[in-house]
């Protein structure tokens, strides 16, 4: 009989701050913050999304230098723990956490092939500069925002799966942090034993990009 | 939505379960409707027209997305809120699909389910 490895996934939502600004690290650029309530709000519900995710993490019991951390939109770069404290210095609740589960032992690895991230990137930002124009041009924009995205998105997933696979060594569980359009899951399911961890998923206050 | 005017149906295999809504939303002022299986909650909703739904997802006959999708073929708008022990990542997308308010997984904080439910009603004033 075959021994299957377990994995830990935990499906998440960014808020449009989070993920513009993982994006915007790969580019060194500054993200632009809002002040706008909604994005306050947004940023309070990922909040407690991620104070839930925490308890159910430190649950598990699971001993932190087995765990290994594949993170949505985390380049493989070398420079990954650099990146996770620079977005856990803006207050993104999901780098904190990572942060902390390094500082016990915990292991982060690059995910995502940067040039896949930059493309995705390339095709946000052709969006967000539509939506400056007119919500209209925004809107018109939309589809062929989301025929390429899901493009991408199997490229992205792809890699990813083959990057757990490949850097997972004897005996650590990968801890996999993914927003929840990814459907990297369908890759996985042969070779590992899923365990979810899902707290509270605040689809409709967080909203999303394609919402507007 | 004035509190006391909003009407919510729990679809829920779990009685114990229906019992726990029924006993933290009535004292709210909230009428509490309940299905033990996703048949009876189509019927229901049809018939009531509730203003919030809480799905459960794992039940006996339809699950949880098949009854929500059966629900928004004629009631697009429903806040629905799923409340699962067996939640991944393909729910979670169809969910998200189905236009679902909220997802949250089992065992739960009744103050975090309560918060919700008058977030949940309270954006539903606003789009109206």
């Amino acid at each position: 009989m075959t021994n299957i490895r377990s994995l830990i996934y935990v499906p998440v939502l960014h808020t449009q701050k989070e993920a513009g600004e993982i994006l915007l690290s790969l580019k060194r650029d500054e993200a632009g913050a809002s002040s706008d309530t909604s994005l306050v709000e947004q940023e309070k519900s990922v909040k407690e999304m991620w104070d839930g995710i925490h308890e159910k993490i430190q649950n598990t019991n699971i001993s932190c230098p087995t765990i290994r951390i594949y993170q949505d939109a985390m380049p493989v770069c070398g420079r990954e723990k650099e990146i996770a404290e620079k977005l856990a210095q803006k207050a993104s609740r999901n780098h904190q956490l990572i942060l902390e589960l390094v500082k016990n032992g915990a292991n982060i690895e690059g995910t995502e092939d940067p040039d896949l991230l930059i493309e995705e990137y390339g095709n946000l930002s052709q969006l967000i500069g539509k939506a400056a124009v007119s919500i209209q041009s925004y809107r018109d924009s939309l589809n062929e925002y989301k025929e390429k995205g899901a493009l991408l998105m199997k490229k992205r997933d792809a890699f990813i799966a083959e990057r757990i696979k490949s850097t997972l060594k004897e005996g650590e569980t990968p801890l996999v942090f993914m927003g929840v359009r990814h459907e990297l899951e369908k890759l996985l399911q042969s070779s590992f034993a899923i365990n979810y961890i899902i707290y509270r998923l605040p689809f409709k206050k967080v909203g999303d990009i394609y919402n507007v | 939505m004035a509190v006391n005017k909003t009407k919510i149906l729990v679809i829920d295999d779990e009685k114990d379960l229906c019992f726990l809504f029924k006993k933290i939303l009535t004292p709210e002022g909230y009428t509490v409707l309940t299905a033990g299986n996703g048949y009876d909650g189509i019927k229901i909703n049809q018939k009531s027209d509730p203003n919030i739904i809480l799905l459960d997802l794992k039940m006996p006959g339809i699950n949880g997305i098949e009854t929500l999708r059966r629900i928004r073929k004629k009631d697009p708008d429903v806040i629905v809120i799923i409340i699962t022990g067996y939640g991944d990542a393909e729910t979670i997308r169809e969910a998200e699909d189905l236009n679902v308010y909220e997802y949250m997984s089992k065992p739960f904080n009744n103050e975090t389910v309560l918060k919700t439910i008058k977030e949940a009603a309270a954006s539903k004033d606003k789009d109206d």
